[in-house]
This record gives structure tokens, C-alpha cells and sequence, in this order.
């Protein structure tokens, strides 16, 4: 478990310039933590944010997330107050990215869709794409899709499934 | 040389930038003179555009002279405010100036300061401070959310070898019953128009008042990434709670927005005098 502290208490945070740099403190913490770690991102203090900030900050990282240009088993935002979380959701929400709070395991951001399948994937706990699609009655690549998504977000994590069981490959998806 | 007067206020009023009359006169007398004899009342616009302008001016050589407002308290104010002491060097201060206790006023006010990007950092914990003392903690922090964007748009955009400057005052409302806060910041950059036309999406852009128009639309940005919510955000950020007033203006353009729910109301007028850069004035006013 890696947790990245933000800032100091008491903090107000604008520029996309001091977003970026302090994506970079992230990133470099992120490599210097071994093989892909649990990422606690922790807003403890932070009073204020810009959105412009938001989006270099957050918005970019999700973004090498999604690359694969850094490296985590999971990621999830804690600390954040009332004002720091409408930031955070309004940032993601445009980039059509979103984002797991720790303490109460909801999405922020783009959640039109994700809600239900996270909080189906959390009753299921551990589980392959085929029980996900039956669960909530769609098809299989729509449960893929969503699945490839929730990964990108760092609110799964996805194995290799023991053996297919149709030929190809398949995955275990679990909560971290 | 040209030969400038700066008159800051041809009939006695109050926050003369704020309403616009900035005038520029030929005179004989050399160098850069802004005259405030006649000022009644500087708004924090006032302050950060005149620390702009002279330093734009002295750039190219210009002496700058300030002659000081009549009203002792007047001068005071300009004097407690820091502008005298982020005038160019060298410049002139004509008039008198009482020895006063200086009294520490951090949760109402901040001081004309040098904003950079080495000076982020300090001008957020200032800002904030104000903003949170004087608003409480809810208001405070979505004052903070919006007007933080002004902060990133001087530093980001508007950036020269000058910078920008930035002050804030809160008001009490004890006569509005609103609580206010004003920021201003005025930068010594390339300004809204010449900025937006970095991006070739927006290179039909020709004059000041067509590119403050398209700045203040969402995703519109002088970069090619997909941003742009700037402007915006400091408008709407609060527009639920707080009645949020927003005057731009660069090159030969200015904007008047003011948003609070659903009402929008949005001006656009040409100005005689250009302004190098740009200088915004932001002012949210929430319920007492």
C-alpha cells in the first residue's frame, strides 16, 4: 500500500503548473514503490483545489493509468471534504473518467453506467465476466467493456483466469 | 518619447478602472504620470492595474510619477495596500503620507503582490485565508475553487518578464447584507487575443472583444489539449450560492458577466485606451 499525501492541512491548490509537478512527485513515489501497489491518494488538508488543477493532477494520471505509463494494483481517493470532491468529480466527469473513494467505496466522475456494475462487482467479490454479465442481464462484451473500464480506474484488479473455459483468454477480476 | 498622462479619475468618483475610465492624455510633461489626486475610493482593480500598467510602461524606459489623492485616507489605503512599494523602481510619489501604524488585516485583505510562479504557492495561502475567514469555511472554499482559476490564467497565459499582480479585499456587507469578496489580477502578458490564436482552431479570431466572447465559453483555449474551463468555472463555480461579477479586459475589449442561478447577464464593449495584457476583477457576493 502506497498512500500519497496531497498537502499540508490547510492548503488551497490552483495552477495546472503545480498540478502537474505534483503528479510527477506521485508518479515518481509510484515507481519507487515496487510492483504496482494499492494507491491511497490522500486529500487530508486540502482545503480548496482548482479544477484546472484537478485535471492535471488527477485527470493526467488517470490517464497514464489507462496507458499503463505508471502502475497500480488499485487507486483510491481519501480525505476528500465537500468542496474538494465536487473538484474531483467535476474534473473527471468532463475527461468521462471516474474514480473510487476509499472510505465509502462510491464513484466520483463520469458515473452513468459504473454505479451499478461496481456495486454489483462488490457483492460478487471475486468473479470472471460471465457472471457479471448474468448478474446484471446485459452481454458479456458490454461486462468487458465496463470491466476494462473499472480496471483503468483502479477499482479492480484482473488476473488471469486459472484455466479458459472456451479456449482464448479469460480473467478473475477481484477487489482490491 | 510619447508623452502620457494618466488621469485616474477626470471627475471626482470612485473606482475609476472598475467603471472603465482609464484615459490616456498627451501632455507635455514627460514620462508616465498617473494622477490620483481626485481619487475617492480604489477598487482592488485599481490597485493591480495601475501596478500593471506603470511597470508596463517603465519597461520601454518610462519615468512614472504618482501623484497622490488629495483625501489623507485615500492615500493611506494606496500606501497600506502595498502599491507604492510595487511601483517600478525609481518611480516619483508626489504628495503626503501619514506615518501610520501598519495594523495586520491578513483575514480581510491582501496586498498588492508580484504574482509568479514561485509566488503561487503563498498567494493561494493568502487568498484562502481571506477567503475562509471572511466567508466561513463552505463559501470560502467554492470562492476559492473559482476566483484559484484567474491566479492559473495570469501565471499560465499571461506570463512576461513583469508578471502579474494580484490584490483582494473582503467587505463585510454590514449595508448590503452580502458578504463580498473582490480579487483582482492584472498581468503583463500577451492578452486574451493573442493567446487564443496560439490554437489554430481559433486563428479566425481578429479583435479583443470577439476572443473575450470566446473565452468565456467552455473548452476554448489558446493550447490544442481539450481544456478551457477556466473562465468559465469562475463564473459558474458559485453561481448556485453567491452572486459572481467578472469584468475582463485586454487589448481594446472588455466583458462585464455577472451570473447567480439562472439569471446570466453578459456586456461587451469596445474601450478607447488598449491594455496590454490582461486585467480581470472578480467579485462573489454571498449571503450575509
Amino acid at each position: 500500500m502506497l498512500t500519497f499525501p496531497v498537502s499540508k492541512p490547510g492548503t488551497f491548490l490552483s495552477t495546472r503548473g503545480t498540478g502537474a509537478h505534483k503528479r510527477r512527485e506521485l508518479e515518481t513515489a509510484l515507481n519507487s514503490a515496487g510492483p504496482a501497489p494499492v494507491l491511497e491518494i490522500d486529500f487530508t488538508g486540502t482545503e480548496a483545489m482548482t479544477h484546472s488543477f484537478v485535471d492535471e493532477f488527477l485527470g493526467k494520471l488517470y490517464v497514464s493509468l489507462s496507458a499503463g505509463d505508471v502502475q497500480a494494483a488499485a487507486v483510491r481517493l481519501i480525505g476528500l471534504n465537500e468542496e474538494t470532491r465536487e473538484s474531483v468529480a467535476v474534473c473527471l466527469e468532463r475527461r468521462k473518467q471516474f474514480a473510487v473513494q476509499g472510505e465509502d467505496h462510491t464513484l466520483l466522475g463520469d458515473t452513468t453506467v459504473m454505479p451499478d456494475t461496481y456495486a454489483q462487482a462488490r457483492r460478487l467479490g471475486t468473479f470472471r465476466a460471465q457472471e457479471l454479465a448474468e448478474a446484471l442481464g446485459i452481454s458479456v462484451t458490454n461486462a468487458n467493456n465496463r470491466l476494462k473500464r473499472l480496471v483503468q480506474a483502479g477499482a479492480l484488479s484482473r488476473n488471469r483466469a486459472p484455466g479458459p473455459e472456451r479456449g482464448g483468454k479469460e480473467f478473475m477480476y477481484t477487489l482490491p | 518619447m510619447a508623452c502620457w498622462c494618466v488621469v485616474l479619475l477626470e471627475l471626482p468618483g470612485r473606482h475609476p478602472l472598475l467603471r472603465g475610465t482609464l484615459r490616456l492624455q498627451e501632455t507635455a510633461r514627460p514620462g508616465l504620470t498617473v494622477d490620483a489626486r481626485h481619487l475617492e475610493f480604489a477598487s482592488p482593480l485599481d490597485l493591480a492595474a495601475v501596478a500593471a500598467l506603470t511597470h508596463t510602461h517603465a519597461a520601454s524606459g518610462t519615468e512614472i510619477a504618482l501623484l497622490l489623492p488629495e483625501r489623507r485616507g485615500v492615500a493611506s489605503y494606496l500606501q497600506r495596500m502595498d502599491l507604492l512599494k510595487h511601483l517600478p523602481d525609481g518611480s516619483r510619489i508626489v504628495g503626503s503620507l501619514s506615518e501610520g501604524e501598519r495594523n495586520d488585516h491578513s483575514a480581510s485583505l491582501l496586498e498588492v503582490t508580484r504574482l509568479t510562479g514561485a509566488a503561487v504557492r503563498d498567494v493561494n495561502q493568502r487568498i484562502g485565508f481571506v477567503a475562509t475567514s471572511h466567508l466561513g469555511k463552505r463559501f470560502g472554499r467554492q470562492a476559492f475553487t473559482g476566483l484559484g482559476e484567474l491566479i492559473d490564467n495570469a501565471v499560465s497565459h499571461g506570463t512576461s518578464e513583469l508578471g502579474a499582480f494580484i490584490t483582494a479585499q473582503a467587505y463585510s456587507g454590514r449595508t448590503t447584507g452580502r458578504r463580498r469578496l473582490e480579487v483582482s489580477v492584472c498581468d503583463t502578458g500577451v492578452g486574451v487575443l493573442n493567446h487564443l490564436r496560439r490554437n489554430q482552431q481559433h486563428s479566425d479570431v481578429t479583435d479583443s472583444i470577439h476572443a473575450l466572447e470566446r473565452a468565456l465559453s467552455p473548452r476554448v483555449s489558446g493550447t490544442d489539449e481539450d481544456r478551457g474551463y477556466g473562465l468559465p468555472d469562475v463564473l459558474d463555480g458559485v453561481r448556485e450560492t453567491a452572486i459572481t461579477s467578472l469584468i475582463l479586459r485586454s487589448g481594446d475589449g472588455a466583458v462585464t458577466a455577472s451570473h447567480y442561478r439562472e439569471h446570466a447577464f453578459t456586456s461587451y464593449r469596445r474601450i478607447p485606451e488598449r491594455v496590454a495584457g490582461t486585467w480581470a476583477w472578480l467579485r462573489v457576493s454571498f449571503p450575509g
